[in-house]
């Protein structure tokens, strides 16, 4: 059942976006005047879809054997077509009356609805300050790395990160600072390490070290020397 | 392959001399705007301007998917220049055919260009409502970021190591760490040709790989999620021009307000540049549109098998899930209405139509098991 549950939250995370569906299905199939043959015969086919989705049984075996996870095992619902099903419906129920007037009023309710039922607002865009759409300080923390950067030997810049980066949406600002700098040079090489490890020798002295304002003697106790401070991150290299 | 990698990748570390700005942006109208069309024409010029477009950009992919196919597993080669000049070699004689069959049916495409001119010249609300919201969408994608990377960690950083590099999956994604081995190589990644394409455009433009995929692609495939989706209107509502407008407005709202959701709709309005959306928002609606079309018209057997396998090819090539996604979906088709209309010939279509998955399956099961790499 977690399973199960885990697949619904990954599909639909709301119910109402399911018992949308569903309700969407039915009418297809049960409201004969309005829809036509082929059309009842694709809600049945979603309906397959649907059944293997939400079968505890393949999942459990599917998610046992194969996969590592529900959210991969949902994303075989992408054949259901949840979305254009559902709009062929509503269109079919707002544009069922002549006068336009009534059509009108119909598209207002349905669009009152689906706001209703998807009445989580999160902030999902962020007007971008570049073309490149990173945060302006990746690119203060590169231009210091490659203005600090020696020209002759290994072109790759060594670079070691003291702050944890998660594997997740990558929504910090650290961390959007570690990935823009993979995402805009290629030569940059990031290593996450710890204090531990650079005071214990393991790793050898790393030319750049990018930490989120702490440990400041610490680092530079190491022989480090700060180049650059930003929002939230100081860059230091070795001297 | 694996001894002079570390040489490889070195030696491409040029300063490769990007191109103007004007110079990019005629490269990015060529490719995104006037390329798929002569592609769409090889598979006839008899179809709409919409399904012409649609049609050349998968073939375009196609194409170059095969191309990676033959440059990876058959000249071990990991060279983007190499995999270049085997796609440009490929493709030139691909579009001076396109462009003969354009040049022969100028008349007949004369005449539907004529159409969609005199559909824009006597707007309705709801085309009108359907194109603001479209033109909403693909500038928010283009002007605006996503708040959060989520998958995009990796594939940007994937795209713009190979866009540098020049070396097909030479560094690991997350830490740039130089990969001696195709086979350190996440299995996914390798059987898909999709970001190693993003990665040929950027190179092509000229552009800094996070233009291309923050910017440029992403209003491109979402303006293709859309196509895909009037294709399959013209299944659901025939010619009735404002219900399928009011179906493609309807399916923009329910994306829109289905944005919570780290699924199909949250793919094609926030993150259109990845392989798994080309799968959920293009090729899903598009083989349905495609196998409604076969069901409804009954004819036309031939040219709609190979779009479906097209259309698979694409998608094994775009996303490791679409292997199960795929095959589910054609074969919920075809059992309903298969067994409905008494037509083994569905069968017949859908079990051709799912070889290139079955193809890459096996590939992805010799590469995890070290005989590929």
């Amino acid at each position: 059942m977690q399973h199960l549950f885990d697949i619904h939250q990954w599909k639909w995370i709301a119910s109402g976006w399911f018992l949308l569906y569903g309700i969407s299905l039915f009418t297809i199939l049960f409201c004969q005047r309005m829809h036509k043959k082929h059309m009842r015969l694709l809600a049945v086919a979603m309906l397959i879809i649907l059944v293997i989705l939400m079968n505890p049984i393949l999942a459990n075996f599917m998610i046992g054997h194969y996969m590592n996870n529900a959210k991969e095992f949902s994303r075989l619902g992408w054949g259901m077509l949840s979305t254009p099903i559902i709009a062929y419906v509503f269109t079919q129920f707002v544009m069922g009356v002549d006068c336009r007037k009534n059509q009108y009023v119909r598209l207002l309710a349905v669009v009152a609805m689906v706001y209703l039922l998807g009445s989580q607002v999160q902030p999902y865009f962020t007007l971008s300050s570049n073309p490149y759409k990173l945060p302006d300080e990746v690119l203060e923390v590169a231009d210091a790395i490659t203005d600090h950067a020696s020209d002759e030997g290994d072109p790759y810049k060594q670079i070691g990160v003291l702050f944890p980066v998660d594997i997740g949406q990558g929504t910090s600002d650290c961390e959007q600072v570690f990935f823009g700098l993979r995402h805009w040079d290629a030569t940059m090489i990031l290593t996450e390490t710890s204090l531990g490890q650079l005071q214990s020798g393991e790793q050898g002295a790393l030319p750049f070290l990018l930490n989120d304002h702490e440990d400041v003697e610490e680092i530079e106790a190491l022989g480090y020397k700060r180049i650059a401070t930003t929002k939230s991150c100081d860059l230091y290299m070795h001297e | 392959m694996h001894l002079c990698r570390r040489t490889q990748v070195l030696s491409f570390i040029e300063k490769r001399p990007y191109l103007t700005y004007n110079q990019s942006m005629l490269i990015i109208i060529v490719f995104f705007g006037i390329l798929p069309f002569f592609m769409g024409m090889l598979l006839g010029t008899k179809q709409s301007v919409a399904e012409t477009y649609l049609k050349g950009s998968l073939i375009t992919f196609g194409v170059f998917s095969l191309c990676y196919y033959v440059v990876l597993l058959i000249l071990r080669d990991t060279s983007m220049v190499t995999l270049g000049r085997w796609y440009q070699v490929t493709m030139i004689p691909l579009l001076i055919l396109g462009g003969i069959r354009c040049f022969r049916g100028r008349d007949g495409y004369h005449k539907r260009l004529q159409d969609v001119v005199e559909l824009f010249r006597r707007p309705t609300i709801w085309m009108c409502l359907a194109l603001v919201l479209v033109l909403f969408h693909v500038v928010r994608v283009g002007w605006f970021q996503p708040f959060a990377l989520s998958d995009s960690q990796t594939y940007d950083a994937l795209i713009h190591d190979m866009a540098q590099t020049g070396v097909i999956y030479g560094q690991a994604p997350r830490t740039g760490q130089i990969l001696f081995s195709l086979s350190e190589v996440d299995p996914r990644y390798i059987i898909t040709s999709w970001y190693v394409y993003e990665a040929y455009i950027a190179r092509i433009t000229g552009l800094h790989a996070l233009i291309v995929t923050e910017t440029v692609i992403p209003m491109f495939i979402l303006l293709l999620s859309y196509l895909a989706l009037w294709m399959l209107s013209e299944c659901f509502f025939g010619g009735d021009m404002d219900r399928r407008w009011g179906f493609l407005f309807l399916c923009g709202v329910l994306s829109e307000a289905q944005l919570v959701f780290q699924d199909a709709a949250a793919y094609m309005l926030i993150w259109p540049a990845w392989g798994k959306n080309l799968v959920s928002s293009i090729i899903c609606p598009l083989i349905a549109a495609l196998f409604l079309r076969l069901v409804q018209q009954e004819r036309g057997a031939v040219e709609t098998t190979f779009l479906l396998a097209l259309c698979s090819f694409a998608a094994a090539n775009a996303s490791a899930a679409s292997m199960m996604a795929i095959p589910v979906e054609l074969g919920a088709l075809c059992l309903v209405y298969g067994i409905a209309k008494r037509r083994i010939g569905l069968f017949v279509v859908s079990g051709i139509a799912i070889v290139p998955i079955g193809v890459q399956f096996v590939l992805y099961k010799l590469f995890v098991s070290h005989l590929l790499f």
